[in-house]
């Protein structure tokens, strides 16, 4: 286990803002406010099919908190109420 | 030293200065460039690090917070 | 003295707003629309202060693809039940105004410049906590730099904004606040405010107990949450006034992480809607209870199953990405720290500190119904996570923008505010006495101490012994050393005056639990292990009455059958 701990992992986000910033000469924040939709380009935020699936499988490993009140709304959904 | 002000980059624009909630810098008028007084209250929210139009701030965790 | 002999600095307004965070900005930014003058003052500067000082990933829970009516027992089972218990432990009424008004406030917080849509001109829904199939109710935003927006929306508006001054007293007259004492935390000068009406929007009580990490010795302010400038100013403010705090017997706990790992402090925030999976250290799955609660936590160390870890590992690269832009949104430099450490949500792991009282949460604060008055003291407002029930980013902007809505109504009403001067001088002794002690005590010390306190002998497991214990040393502590407390300079007035507040209401909290004789959620007492079934439904009200402490039962109301009708035509 203690191998990978060692490993340095960069953030590609990060990385991308410092690069911004320096070539701007502008401040972290300012570089990620632009650099964030760019970013956000480039992920999935609107396929709502797939992000459901991710989640599902979640839910399936058990990874979820479920409420009672949930169940009964989602019971009430899924019985067409 | 959580907070570190780079002087060279630093171009005396007080931004740190006003803005930190938690007060931690002072103003020293001779050299018109910001001192980190109060380290002990610093609360790490990093907002001097990235309002910084310079990037002079850098913040680093030290040993006993690693 | 007369008050111009007193100070120069008199201010007169038709509403103070004390404190310029989520609430307090969009406050004083509606009320000034609607004519009034509004003075806001701040500890720190509204730029970069509160709550969400450094950002925010999630707005809050809407009713989107449900009902209001839905909505109320989902929410209360959420961030109620789990650490009150059964009953009504927040006023349901509150719940309703504000999910009521809830987008409304959203189009209001557009058009003064706040973004609330995602970067392709759509709001962005995500699992909010709330898990369940399909229920998508949080509002996810990308926040990391709106605070100096809400300062520029206020400035827009002619909002007169103090930074760097801090509150010490409302004063009142004739059972109505009329004003406040503050004083600059620069240079020292003392204020003297008129005020028709008063929005407190100090946020929430934190400080009592220790920060985020028990690597303290040196770091004494890293909190989450709650920010660290967050000592209970306005509720000990509005409570020597005479209003009522609510829940004071109560106290919210966190799970922490070891490390600053992750989006913000050491907390982890769902990301996107996928939670991160739980292990013994072995590599065995932890069960909830031994990873989330306290007494279960207790049990996983005592069989050698400590430390639990969170994991991230082996999820689609496009949710690692998504748990970046987490990072940018919440507290961007955890972002940089994290990449410091060459840390790798994919394959490593993050390290769990067990559960432990953190600070006071949601359902406390200074109690008001559901106009955000105060039950107890007219003309003062309490919006935010300053006032009992209310939470969450998307509770104070709606609380904030409802109030700075219909302000004006009560402000018409209002009498000539006219200032005690008795009060006043009383307040000056309390904020100036420090700035003469020499060789006394300094504030962090006299914190310490008091979280020392609060961290051995309530915690996280009470009993009567330990609470006894650490009210005879809490007595003596303000005996022999509050009276020495000492400031030197403005900066540490200000830390002086910080500290009375917090121990101020770390004493109702310590008599409050001696008082609680139960356990119930998340609130312990080892000798009284069943739940105290009159108090399901009801509160604890702290307030002054006549110059007496009195702490009384308050039934939490119910949805007002109004407002059930009200739902049923929506």
């Amino acid at each position: 286990m203690n191998e990978h701990y060692e490993e340095k992992f960069q953030f590609p986000f990060w990385e991308m803002i410092k690069k911004r910033a320096e070539e701007k000469d502008i401040s972290y924040s300012d570089a990620a406010a632009e650099v964030c939709p760019e970013y956000c380009a480039t992920i999935r935020y609107r396929d709502e099919e797939w992000t459901d699936a991710q989640i599902e499988n979640r839910e399936a490993e058990g990874i979820a908190e479920v409420q009672d009140s949930n169940r009964e709304v989602i019971a009430k959904r899924q019985a067409g109420k | 030293m959580i907070v570190k002000i780079d002087n060279d980059k630093c171009i005396g624009c007080k931004k740190c200065y006003n803005i930190c909630p938690m007060d931690v810098f002072t103003w020293n008028t001779e050299t018109k460039k910001p001192k980190v007084t109060y380290e002990e209250e610093c609360w790490m929210c990093g907002c001097c690090w990235m309002d910084c139009p310079k990037r002079a701030i850098d913040i680093k965790y030290p040993a006993s917070l690693y | 003295m007369s008050l111009e002999e007193f100070t120069k600095n008199i201010i007169e307004t038709d509403l103070l707003v004390i404190g310029g965070g989520t609430a307090g900005c969009p406050l004083a930014a509606k009320a000034a629309e609607q004519g009034l003058s509004v003075l806001m003052v701040e500890k720190s500067n509204t730029e970069r202060s509160g709550n969400i000082a450094h950002g925010i990933d999630g707005y809050g829970v809407f009713p989107h693809g449900i009902s209001i009516q839905e909505l109320i027992p989902m929410w209360s089972e959420r961030m109620t039940k789990r650490n009150q218990g059964a009953g009504r432990n927040v006023d349901e009424n509150i719940d309703y105004m504000i999910f009521k008004n809830e987008w409304w406030a959203v189009e209001e917080l557009e058009r003064m410049g706040i973004p609330m849509k995602w970067d392709d001109g759509d709001y962005y829904w995500t699992p909010h906590m709330i898990h369940g199939k399909g229920l998508k109710l949080g509002l996810r935003v990308h926040w990391h730099d709106v605070k100096p927006k809400m300062a520029r929306m206020c400035a827009e508006r002619g909002v007169k904004t103090l930074n760097r001054v801090m509150i010490i007293d409302i004063l009142t007259h004739n059972g109505a606040v009329s004003g406040a004492t503050a004083f600059n935390t620069r240079t020292g000068e003392f204020i003297l405010i008129k005020a028709r009406a008063i929005a407190m929007a100090t946020g929430m009580y934190c400080r009592l107990f220790d920060p985020e990490t028990p690597l303290i010795w040196k770091y004494k302010m890293r909190y989450h949450y709650n920010p660290a400038t967050c000592s209970g100013d306005g509720w000990a403010a509005a409570y020597r006034a005479g209003a009522g705090l609510a829940h004071m017997d109560d106290a919210s706990w966190a799970l922490r992480i070891r490390d600053d790992i992750t989006n913000s402090y050491g907390n982890f925030v769902n990301n996107d809607g996928i939670l991160a999976k739980q292990y013994y250290w072995n590599g065995k799955p932890a069960s909830p209870y031994h990873a989330n609660t306290y007494v279960g936590n207790r049990e996983a160390e005592g069989l050698g199953l400590t430390p639990i870890y969170q994991s991230l590992e082996n999820l689609p690269d496009d949710f690692q990405k998504r748990l970046e832009v987490n990072f940018l949104d919440e507290r961007m430099v955890s972002l940089k720290l994290a990449a410091d450490r060459g840390f790798n949500p994919r394959s490593h792991r993050y390290e769990m500190m067990s559960y432990k009282p953190l600070q006071m949460m949601m359902v406390q604060g200074i109690s008001v119904d559901e106009h955000f008055q105060s039950r107890h003291l007219k003309g003062l407002f309490a919006v935010g996570d300053c006032a009992a029930g209310v939470g969450g980013a998307y509770g104070a902007c709606t609380s904030g923008l409802i109030v700075g809505a219909e302000i004006d109504k009560y402000i018409s009403g209002a009498a000539e505010p006219v200032l005690n001067e008795e009060k006043i001088n009383e307040s000056y002794e309390r904020a100036y006495a420090p700035t003469k002690v020499k060789d006394g005590t300094e504030p962090m010390e006299m914190e310490s101490a008091v979280r020392f306190i609060c961290e051995r002998y309530i915690g996280s497991f009470k009993s009567e012994g330990k609470l006894l214990e650490g009210i005879r040393r809490f007595n003596s502590l303000k005996r022999e050393f509050l009276p020495e407390l000492m400031a030197p300079n403005p900066h540490y007035q200000m830390r002086a005056l910080e500290v009375k507040n917090i121990m101020e209401l770390a004493e109702l909290h310590l008599h409050g639990c001696l008082n609680r004789k139960e356990t119930r959620g998340n609130y312990v007492r080892l000798d009284y292990p069943e739940v105290d079934n009159s108090r399901i439904d009801r509160l604890t009200i702290n307030r002054i009455e006549n110059g007496v402490p009195i702490a009384e039962k308050f039934l939490v109301p119910a949805l007002k059958p109004e407002y059930v009708e009200a739902l049923k035509q929506l």
